[in-house]
């Protein structure tokens, strides 16, 4: 180890740095194995007698080919080729966060999601679960029949049984008084839903309406409308600032409108150098737990959520020492509101403050923003908007919106459900309507909902599992996946979108239009098509400039951009805040907590990939390793090291975190970064419900932390105590075995794959990235003086290699030549591109047990380096997959050929050829290449005999015909025994090349080459992966390669990797740097 | 020692391999097992190969549809019914509807169309058998071999000819590669792709159509 503590290395883990082998995580390769015992019948024994049966055998198989049919359409559909994936357009809602869609069907079955370039708020950009989210519509646990108190009904009986039901609350003459009906929605952001939902308000005057989401927009809301006086949201363009202040804020990672965000803010992060000195904009990051946009930071505050108030509070204090004017409701409070902050804190903030208020360096940017994440409470929000409202004009970098996504009146989130569980507990209600939503499960543990539905005489539920809520319902109907339904939806910004169906509902299902539609009754359905349909057309055509027949040539326009050329409502363009309003927020006293190891602050944060817990079954985004911990098919308890010190705990220690009278049993996962006696615990896990769920041997996945969430508490609770439990929880860890030693501390040879410099040191050498030179100050921008009196951490020359390159012209410029390029600047870490390839390639979840050898198989793979000091470092990220060498090491020890090299630069891989020797994945030194360890083509062929459904609807194989439909047909299925990686989606790379050889012109040609992406390439919503032709110098990649901060990995083997990365270059402020001593 | 004796008695009872033993080892190893080695291996060369296995296939179908009758005395293109041969991967099977296309006038009360119509009342398929087909992992695309200049017959034969379609060529890689590795013998001109009996031209043996340069390596088919 290190004698100097404090010199920046890079390392992938604390088991890592401090040494340790074989911790949580299984060692790809492992030396110490146990040999196989001789006694007793062996494997000699065994194949010797079966060698001779199976000689028979195979003389006597099949030489009769079975036959097989073609299945032509007795009526085809016009337009419709085979072979040729159709793409349609859509739009899908996780709470008020719209993303406009691209979705690729084969066959009429959709099997790919991509974003939709042309919708304003996502830019075409996708998170990792969007890429997911065509799993879920075949996933064999949906429900797929009504129920009446869990037996299976028709259709014909459920539609009677509602109808029959509400016709008793409707009308003069009804037999039941309306006010005893209370609605629960799960939030759907569609014009026309929403206005049904004001038909029923109407229909039964009393009814209660609530909507409920568990990760909660509630703060924002009541802080900004304190300001406004009325329901608004706030959308930001961050990429037009300079600075940036993000407080507690994922705003690049899981924040609404996450990918709008990323794809602006990454417009700025390429380092200009024109006039100059080198220009970037910088991101500060506060907050308690670590989240992506943490990782992206320049200069980063770990500061408890708590406090996150008081910090704010001392910006605003020092923005106004700097001469901005700020409303006299803040700044009488500001003295008060800032107490309790660290020294550390206030000079961080005071330099933040003079950041916010410089000038842009860069022309036609903002001076400053603050982004406030959803956890901050209201106050916070306010002042953010109060400041941002200072710094630079309305609607430049900040605009607000009108709420369209609830109608006047919500209660918003927490309020709500306290409101009707309230109501559910004093027997006031008599049918408890819940559409969509598992509120039995998301709700805060203090509410007890669960218990408290049961209170409701009547309980009906549109669910898309037999899950929590509704396996209590008494008539639980099943809800359309949105891949399946038609609707309507509006983002923040205004912009509609019409959903529509890409497949008729696989068991049957209505969206939830259609369910309002019934219970409201007045609408009959129509004879012909679809009822939804029918339903959201005629909205729009009761809405201006509905009619006629250019209502349906403008309906079809929209379906086809993915989005109506107009919009609701635009920004807000009043430019005076109601800032009387902000004196409620303040109302009462502050009180300053000082955490310690027994009083804890507990966050719970939204899972990046499960979110709220609606995507729980989904196994490629369980397997998707958690960006932070890295942690695969769990959640943890995430603290840092000193806490864990102080506690006595450590990886994989089973705990109980309680809070106030109620506890959950989770286990600890130690990961830097964190602040001091802070606990992050992602909610969305521990699900109950007969999950389909072949790989995970318990029944549940991970740990549901909601029952130490309350109303009062749904964001961080304070007062939190850790008790020790009992022995040890495996946790399935991505990280470690990969054997990626950066600088060579543990042993290995010095591997630098990532590297990374400030803006000071890419001034001193822009060159840095391609000399294979590790250089990195800590964050605060110097450059360290090092060992051998160079201004380097690792030095790492490229070695003179026996390997001359092979002659230009010789083999590589004639035809096509492949070539990638990742900015590291713009990766994020979302994973969007892991599971995209995922979706894209056929590549299976292998399941925890499976992942904890080791075996996941993702192709493209997400590193995270820490670097600098162990309680306070900075991570990068590095998306990782085969590189497509020119000088393979795998070529070479294939014993079969089954990976060969093509002429226009890839590296091929013949499936059947190959017979599972793993000499390549050996030899790769990134280790990228999967391998196939068992079958994992069918859900029948269980390889670990576990079989995990009590539901006695699924046959497994039922099963597999439904799983097999979400297959690509452009890639082959791997079975058993064979080695699989990244392939430069040779898929995509032949259809553009088919379509540009049958293209009319060779101009018409270039641009179906250029316009060509991976799958990885295509979600990524920061533009971050860069694909192309290097034979034309004007492509895209030609002009990344010819960037100066691009390298190549592992030069000194001479592999020759196709795909190179463009090198980190952070923008520290140097007046935070680091003081030395 | 020449004696053949069956002599236990002059032996003292024990057993004597008679002389003619003494060729076999040699017959055998020099003869007889190279020989019947290099038969064996030759059977299975051909005798388990496409070329035998798969050629001549000829399955019974749901319908007794003729090409004979309707690509050959009718004339009938081939892109009629198999109408995505030049835009996509795939040839396809033409849909109930195409068949309707005529038959909804002619021969209505056919026996042998029966289940055509019934297909066409029902919407249900009419379940062809599949005849020419390559490996699930290998994806061959139809539109590329069309665009290069690949006639029908080259790879389908004579189906102007065949009253049930057979498969008249292997359809094995090694088939596959023999024209790949060397493709102007077996082009012709785009607009003659269809023509059954094309016999090349002089001008054939020189152009070469477009830029046809059929992938040779795994990845141009595997993937």
């Amino acid at each position: 180890m290190s004698t100097e503590k404090n010199e920046p290395k890079y390392w992938t883990s604390l088991d890592q740095l401090n040494g340790v082998k074989n911790g949580a995580s299984g060692d790809e390769f492992p030396t110490n194995l146990v040999v196989e015992d001789m006694d007793g019948p062996t494997r000699r024994h065994f194949i010797g007698i079966m060698g001779a049966s199976m000689t028979m055998a195979s003389m006597a198989g099949c030489i009769r080919r079975p036959t097989e049919r073609i299945m032509p359409y007795a009526r085809m559909p016009e337009d419709v080729l085979p072979g040729v994936p159709s793409k349609y357009a859509s739009a899908v809602n996780i709470g008020a966060d719209v993303y406009g869609l691209l979705v690729e069907c084969n066959d009429g079955r959709p099997t790919k999601i991509d974003g939709n370039a042309s919708h304003t708020q996502n830019k075409g950009g996708t998170s990792a679960i969007h890429q997911a989210m065509v799993m879920d519509l075949y996933d064999p646990a949906r429900l797929r029949t009504p129920r009446n108190s869990q037996a299976p009904i028709t259709w014909e009986a459920a539609e009677k049984a509602i109808a029959a039901h509400f016709a008793d609350f409707a009308g003069p003459q009804r037999k039941k008084n309306p006010k005893q009906l209370a609605f629960l929605s799960e939030q759907y952001p569609s014009p026309t839903y929403l206005a049904m939902q004001k038909r029923i308000q109407n229909r039964y005057p009393g009814a209660q309406w609530y909507t409920y989401e568990a990760v909660s927009d509630d703060n924002e809301q009541i802080g900004l409308q304190a300001l406004f006086g009325k329901s608004v949201r706030v959308l930001n363009q961050p990429g037009r600032a300079h600075t940036v202040l993000a407080l507690d804020s994922d705003f690049l990672g899981s924040g609404n409108n996450a990918s709008g965000n990323a794809f602006s803010w990454m417009a700025q992060r390429e380092p200009t150098t024109a006039g100059g000195d080198p220009k970037m904009s910088r991101l500060y990051s506060v907050e308690g737990v670590f989240s992506l946009t943490g990782t992206c930071a320049d200069n980063r505050l770990r500061l408890p959520s708590h406090q996150i108030e008081a910090f704010a509070f001392a910006v605003a204090d020092e923005i106004r020492k700097v001469g901005t004017v700020l409303p006299g409701e803040v700044t009488s409070v500001t003295a008060k509101r800032m107490a309790g902050l660290s020294d550390e804190a206030k000079f961080f903030a005071k330099v933040v403050a003079e950041d916010l208020t410089t000038t842009s360096p860069i022309p036609n940017l903002a001076s400053g923003l603050v982004v406030v994440g959803r956890r901050q409470p209201p106050v916070v929000h306010a002042l953010a908007a109060i400041i941002n409202h200072a710094l630079a004009q309305p609607g430049m970098v900040t605009s607000y919106y009108d709420d369209f996504s609830r109608n006047a009146g919500d209660h918003g989130d927490m309020a709500g459900i306290k409101a009707l569980t309230a109501d559910l507990n004093a027997g006031k209600i008599d049918t408890l309507v819940v559409v969509g939503g598992n509120p039995t499960y998301t709700a805060p543990g203090n509410l007890n909902f669960g218990e408290a539905m049961k209170k409701a005489k009547h309980t009906i539920c549109l669910a898309d599992f037999p899950d929590e809520t509704s396996k209590t319902a008494t008539w639980a109907i099943p809800k359309t996946h949105f891949l399946e339904g038609w609707g309507d939806l509006v983002s923040a910004d205004g912009t509609l979108t019409i959903q529509q169906p890409m497949i008729a509902p696989l068991h049957g299902a209505w969206t939830p239009i259609e369910f309002l539609a019934r219970i409201l009754g007045d609408e009959p359905k129509p004879a012909k098509g679809d009822y939804t349909y029918h339903l959201v057309r005629k909205y729009w055509q009761s809405q201006p400039r509905g009619q006629g027949a250019a209502f349906d040539r403008q309906w079809n326009q929209w379906l086809h951009d993915g989005r109506m050329n107009r919009s609701l409502k635009g920004p807000l363009m009043s430019t005076r805040l109601k800032t009387e309003g902000f004196r409620e927020l303040v109302r009462g006293e502050l009180k300053t907590h000082t955490l310690s190891p027994t009083n804890l602050e507990v966050v719970f944060v939204a899972d990046p990939h499960v979110h709220d817990g609606r995507f729980g079954n989904n196994s490629l985004l369980l397997e998707a390793p958690d960006p932070i911990s890295k942690i695969s098919w769990d959640n943890a308890a995430v603290i840092n090291p000193a806490t864990a010190r102080a506690l006595g705990v450590e990886n994989e220690d089973r705990v109980s975190i309680e809070v106030g009278e109620a506890n959950v049993d989770i286990v600890i996962w130690v990961v830097p970064g964190l602040a001091d006696n802070l606990v992050m615990l992602t909610m969305g896990y521990g699900r109950n419900f007969d999950s389909y769920l072949p790989y995970h041997d318990s029944g549940t996945v991970g740990f549901d932390v909601n029952p130490i969430r309350s109303t009062d508490t749904p964001d961080f609770a304070l007062g939190g105590r850790l008790v020790k439990g009992n022995g040890k929880y495996e946790i399935a860890n991505v990280q470690d075995y990969n054997s990626q030693d950066p600088d060579g501390e543990g042993g290995f040879d010095s591997r630098p794959h990532v590297r990374e410099t400030t803006v000071a040191g890419y001034k001193a050498d822009p060159e840095f990235a391609a000399r294979g030179l590790i250089m990195h100050g800590p964050s605060g921008g110097e450059i360290p003086k090092k060992k051998n009196g160079e201004n380097y951490v690792v030095f790492h020359p490229p070695e003179k290699t026996l390997h001359p390159p092979p002659a230009k012209g010789a083999q590589y410029d004639k035809g096509y030549q492949w070539g990638m390029v990742i900015d590291l600047n713009k990766c994020t870490g979302c994973n969007a591109c892991l599971v995209a390839c995922m979706v894209e390639n056929n590549v299976p979840a292998v399941g925890k047990d499976q992942v904890r050898r080791g075996r996941e198989m993702h192709w493209l793979r997400m590193d995270r380096y820490f670097t600098g000091d162990e309680e306070n470092p900075e991570i990068v990220h590095q998306p990782m997959s085969c590189g497509q060498c020119e000088n393979a090491p795998c070529e070479n020890v294939c014993p079969v050929q089954a990976t060969a090299h093509s002429p226009e630069g890839l590296n091929d891989m013949a499936y059947n050829r190959c017979i599972g020797t793993r000499y390549c994945a050996n030899n790769c030194p990134f280790k990228v290449r999967r391998f196939n360890f068992y079958n994992y083509t069918n859900a029948s062929s269980r390889w670990d005999g576990v079989t995990l459904r009590g539901d006695e609807l699924v046959d497994p194989k039922n099963d597999d015909e439904l799983l097999h439909m979400r297959w690509n047909p452009d890639v082959t299925v791997r079975f058993r025994g064979v080695m699989e990686k990244c392939t430069y989606c040779v898929q995509r790379i032949t259809r553009a090349k088919r379509q540009a050889k049958m293209a009319d012109s060779p101009r018409a040609a270039k641009r179906i080459i250029n316009e060509m992406s991976m799958a990885c390439g295509s979600a990524c919503p920061t533009g971050g992966i860069t694909f192309g032709d290097l034979n034309d110098p004007k492509s895209r990649v030609s002009l990344a390669k010819k960037n100066n901060r691009n390298y190549q990995l592992l030069t000194e083997l001479n592999l020759r990797t196709r795909t190179s990365y463009l090198g980190m270059v952070r923008n520290p402020n140097p007046k935070l740097a680091k003081q030395k001593g | 020692m020449s004696e053949q004796d069956h002599g236990d008695e002059q032996n003292n009872g024990l057993f004597v391999f008679p002389e003619w033993h003494n060729k076999v080892p040699p017959l055998f190893f020099l003869v007889i097992g190279p020989v019947a080695t290099i038969v064996a291996i030759s059977c299975v060369w051909y005798y388990f190969s496409p070329k035998f296995t798969d050629v001549g296939y000829m399955p019974k179908q749901p319908v007794p549809y003729s090409h004979q009758l309707h690509a050959g005395e009718m004339e009938i293109d081939c892109r009629y019914c198999h109408n995505h041969v030049e835009t996509t991967t795939k040839a396809g099977v033409p849909p109930t509807q195409t068949c309707m296309n005529c038959h909804n006038q002619i021969h209505t009360d056919s026996e042998k169309l029966a289940p055509v119509r019934e297909s066409w009342a029902t919407g249900k398929p009419v379940p062809w058998v599949r005849v020419h087909k390559v490996a699930d992992y290998a994806y061959f695309d139809h539109s590329a071999h069309l665009q290069a200049g690949v006639g029908c017959e080259s790879c389908h034969g004579r189906i102007d000819q065949m009253v049930e379609v057979r498969q008249e060529k292997p359809l094995s890689m090694g088939w596959c590669l023999d024209c790949h590795n060397d493709p102007t013998p077996h082009l012709r001109p785009k607009d003659k792709v269809t023509v059954m009996g094309y016999r090349r031209t002089a001008a054939d043996e020189k152009r070469i159509e477009g830029d046809v340069n059929p992938p040779i390596h795994c990845g141009g088919c595997h993937r």
